[in-house]
């Protein structure tokens, strides 16, 4: 396919992108008419304007002071780290032993993990919940234990490509020049292998600020912020609730769009793209 | 995540051909590395499902019984079952439509491709919540986004929520957003597969725009769109916080109906493991067969 | 005698294929020892083997008298230098160098003393500083070659480390090497599929063949009296010429002969000459017998298609491949 630059031609393409572009846009603008037009103007009228009639930080502000939004950001983002830091300390040795053990072999358990992966949150969810809460761990805890199922099989996937990208020799090299295993994999395997460590870092991170099915059932009360959304949204506060929804979206969209770029690039195929 | 996995999937016949360096056949030792994420996946994943299963039989008072699965049946599980099952469908229709439009558009080479496509992956980053709560403002029951175009339009305003059917188009609708991304993701990555040359061909061949698209774009991108569909149909037949923000418990779909009968009292509990345990051998049976068909396609290819 | 190492039937195999069948090999103390073999027949599986990477199926490694079998690579001392140098690209040159001797929990000063040492040996003290990816060829093979030496292990164990070089580079790093290793006085097993390298770098040649030392001494006596028909084809610039022995009427054998070991005359064994190549000691003439590829030497310049006679000034005599006599040494 050419590069076709005149605009004429290329006419269709360009109206299609923009009808695209307003679909996928409009539902970010509702939220942001949502949160910027003064919510008088909003409340009186039962049908909001389109366009804003005027403009305000009232709601943000209001949302900050009224609501206790620290507590629920704060358990969200120990509860991501957690995720994040479980899929490097389980999927790091899985990546690197299924890297070891031969491709047919380490298929089949790959497979078993997704299979495993398939299963419904809520079905898992119910049991684990009874049982955590005989165990304590009907708190944020639990929730991170939990939501660590969700990402553990991509992360091990994606830390295996890595793994599977690096020449062999370099770990034989260091063994040889004296390392043990642990050294070799803190010097040599974990250093070479970062950027897909990230990925799985960030991608689990991203997962668990998101998830929500868990959290509500593990730990209803004082969890994470998604369930604090959904509680604030079911009690109909919803100008607060959706300044609160707006100002944490964006840093997790800006995370999104960069790693658009490993997305689009198949970067994800186990270290066996072309 | 769905999409990596359709890769996994697609990369099949090639991992199987690979062939490192390395010596790989007798290092079984290495298994001793998979073994914590094994028991990790075992202990909270395989063995809360067998419990699930195993409670589904038993009564609150502890002997075993059918009663949970017959008690289902009088609270509408059919009839959830096939909600849940119209949802998925109609979801994964839009999906697969829009986002086959956005494919098209991502392999074009034009100016603001890039803006283009960071616009549409945008979603993919927002909370399912946060997007479920943004839907349930456009489509109010009263009012709403969705009814002020309607009234500006000089038309009468839609109670969305009204009949069952009404509110799972709302549910249908409101998910286009978030997973539409990925299924264009996987599109794409599908069209920039497509030779060039064969468009070429049929090009001087004399086929327009409409023969090219139907005989050269769909039949190849067929296997690739039967994967990336029959791996978010289980992903769609979870759908669980969106019906449950939008639409509440009405009418049920069949996670939110095992939410409720959790959620209502340590009887009902029963129920919902009853429940669960259809679920998931639905989603099993399901997975399965997409493993299954799907590892062997691509092998054959 | 004790060697520095032994190598005493060494099996390895994968699945089903065998690569190394009973192999053994003794390495004298400051020997330059060269395994030649063509690709694809084990020498790195060797290598591997003897550092440790590669576990055996069968057979015993003995460094210095000590039973290695069971060790651990990290345990074993032993040096490798890999055939695409495996430098870490997350460090510099002088930490590449220093990895090791950071292993073995050497202090800084000596570190630094040890490092600044072999780079000035090796003449990279200037790019220590450098990131390894910027390195030229040579670079890097000096700098893996320094990674090894610099601890000073028992053992150094080399793939192929010219074969990523070109030409010009690669004859002077071999001068280098060579006289490296004699003045440290250091064991070195070079394994390459190189002849020019393995003639002018080792003491002995190790042949390998099917999984096993087919022929080991010096170049020389590996070129003059091949023990096998195999090794006689594979030494040399070309390779021997055998042919069945009834043409001089040895019947049941074969003989074999270098290209230069005829004297071109009016009788003898008759050719035709299908090319005819000039060379700085005369001309090589390439024809074929009994559907056998053969090529001579002689100091006429002949036409191609023409006719010519030669006969033979020396050769081997093989029975079953084996050598059984040597004929006008
Ligand atoms: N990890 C492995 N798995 C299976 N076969 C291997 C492996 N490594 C090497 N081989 C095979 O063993 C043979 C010897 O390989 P190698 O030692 O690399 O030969 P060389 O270094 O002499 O070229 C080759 O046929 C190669 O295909
Ligand atoms: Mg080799």
């Amino acid at each position: 396919m050419s590069v076709n630059s005149s605009w004429k031609s290329n006419l269709p393409l360009y109206i299609g992108a923009l009808i695209l572009s307003i679909i996928f846009f409009y539902p970010l603008y509702v939220l942001i008419l949502i949160t910027f037009v003064p919510a008088p103007l909003n409340n009186l009228s039962p049908y909001p304007p389109q366009i804003p009639p005027g403009f305000t930080f009232y709601n943000i502000i209001q949302a900050y002071s009224s609501l206790n939004l620290t507590g629920p950001v704060t358990r969200s983002f120990y509860v991501a780290m957690m995720v994040g830091g479980l899929s490097l300390a389980l999927g790091i040795p899985a990546a690197y032993g299924l890297n070891k053990i031969g491709v047919r072999t380490a298929n089949k358990f790959i497979i078993f993990f997704f299979l495993i992966n398939m299963m419904p949150g809520i079905v898992v969810a119910i049991p684990i919940s009874v049982e955590f809460l005989k165990l304590g761990l009907s708190n944020i805890y639990g929730v991170a234990l939990a939501q660590e199922l969700v990402v553990l099989p991509l992360s091990i996937f994606i830390i295996l490509g890595g793994f599977r990208a690096l020449p062999s020799d370099l770990e034989n090299q260091a063994r040889v020049d004296g390392a043990n295993l642990p050294t070799t994999m803190y010097r040599i395997l974990i250093p070479m292998n970062r950027s897909a460590i990230l990925v799985a870092f960030l991608l689990s991170w991203m997962t668990s600020w998101d998830e929500f099915t868990y959290a509500v059932i593990i730990s209803p009360v004082k969890s994470t912020f998604p369930v604090q959304l959904y509680n604030y949204v079911t009690r109909a506060v919803s100008f607060e609730a959706s300044a609160f929804a707006l100002t944490f979206t964006i840093p997790v969209i800006i995370v999104a769009v960069v790693l658009q770029k490993y997305l689009k690039s198949q970067s994800f195929t186990g270290g066996l793209s072309s | 995540m769905y999409y990596i996995k359709f890769h996994f999937l697609q990369t099949f016949n090639r991992i199987k051909d690979y062939d490192g360096t390395m010596p790989k056949s007798h290092n079984l030792k290495y298994i001793a590395f998979i073994i914590p994420a094994l028991v990790y996946v075992s202990a909270l994943s395989i063995f809360p499902a067998a419990l699930s299963v195993y409670r589904s039989f038993l009564s609150p008072g502890g002997s075993y019984t059918f009663s949970n699965y017959s008690a289902l049946l009088h609270y509408g599980l059919v009839k959830a079952l096939i909600d849940t099952m119209l949802v998925s469908i109609g979801a994964l229709i839009l999906q697969l439509f829009l986002a086959l439009f956005i494919a098209m558009i991502m392999v074009k080479p034009f100016k603001g491709n890039r803006l283009f496509s960071s616009l549409v992956i945008i979603p993919y980053g927002i909370s399912t919540v946060v997007s479920a709560f943004i839907f349930s403002q456009i489509f109010s029951a009263v009012g709403g986004y969705a009814n002020s175009f309607i009234v500006d339009l000089g038309f009468r305003p839609i109670d969305w929520v009204a009949t069952s059917s009404s509110s799972l188009s709302v549910v249908v609708i409101a998910d286009y957003w978030k997973n539409t991304p990925l299924v264009a993701l996987i599109l794409f990555s599908g069209l920039s597969g497509l030779s060039p040359s064969m468009y070429e061909a049929a090009k001087t061949d004399g086929a327009g725009a409409f023969r090219r698209f139907f005989s050269i774009t769909l039949p190849n991108l067929a296997p690739i769109m039967a994967i990336a569909l029959l791996i978010r149909g289980v992903s769609e037949f979870n759908i669980f916080a969106l019906p449950l923000v939008i639409i509440g418990y009405n009418p049920p779909l069949i996670t939110t109906l095992i939410y409720e009968f959790y959620q209502t009292s340590s009887a009902t509990i029963y129920y919902s493991y009853a429940a669960s345990t259809i679920l998931l051998f639905i989603i099993l049976g399901y997975a399965s067969i997409v493993l299954w068909k799907g590892g062997a396609k691509t092998y054959e290819r | 005698m004790t060697y520095k190492l032994q190598l005493q039937e060494l099996e390895k195999k994968f699945g089903s294929k065998s690569v190394l069948n009973r192999l053994s090999l003794d390495v004298e103390e400051g020997e330059f020892m060269v395994v030649l073999g063509p690709s694809g027949m084990g020498k790195s599986t060797l290598l591997r083997t003897v550092v440790g990477i590669e576990p055996l199926d069968g057979g015993k490694i003995v460094v210095d008298g000590e039973d290695v079998t069971r060790l651990p690579p990290h345990k074993r001392n032993i040096a490798m230098v890999f055939q695409n140098y495996a430098l870490y690209p997350n460090m510099n040159v002088y930490k590449n160098i220093a990895f090791p001797l950071k292993m073995i929990g050497e202090s800084r000063d000596v570190i630094d003393k040890k490092v600044n040492e072999i780079a000035g040996t090796l003449k990279i003290a200037d790019a220590l500083h450098q990131n390894v990816t910027t390195l030229s060829g040579g670079q890097k093979q000096r700098v893996a070659l320094a990674r090894a030496l610099v601890r000073n292990p028992k053992l150094f164990l080399l793939d192929e480390p010219l074969s990523n070089l070109d030409a010009r580079v690669r004859y002077d790093a071999r001068q280098e090497l060579r006289k490296l290793q004699q003045e440290l006085g250091h064991t070195f097993i070079y394994v390459t599929h190189d002849q020019t390298e393995a003639q002018s770098l080792a003491d002995r040649v190790a042949v390998l063949h099917n999984g096993s030392v087919e022929q080991i001494g010096p170049y020389d006596d590996l070129y003059e009296r091949p023990e096998t028909t195999w090794v006689g084809s594979f030494i040399g610039e070309y390779p021997m010429n055998i042919i069945d022995g009834s043409v001089i009427g040895r019947e049941g054998s074969q003989i074999g002969f270098r290209p230069s070991w005829v004297n071109e005359g009016n009788d003898g064994i008759q050719l035709t000459v299908q090319l005819c190549q000039a060379a700085e000691s005369g001309f090589f003439i390439m024809s074929t017998m009994d559907g056998k590829s053969i090529t001579i030497r002689v100091q006429k310049r002949h036409k191609i298609g023409s006719t010519m006679k030669f006969s033979l000034r020396r050769y081997n005599v093989y029975t079953d491949n084996r050598l059984v006599e040597e004929f006008g040494k």
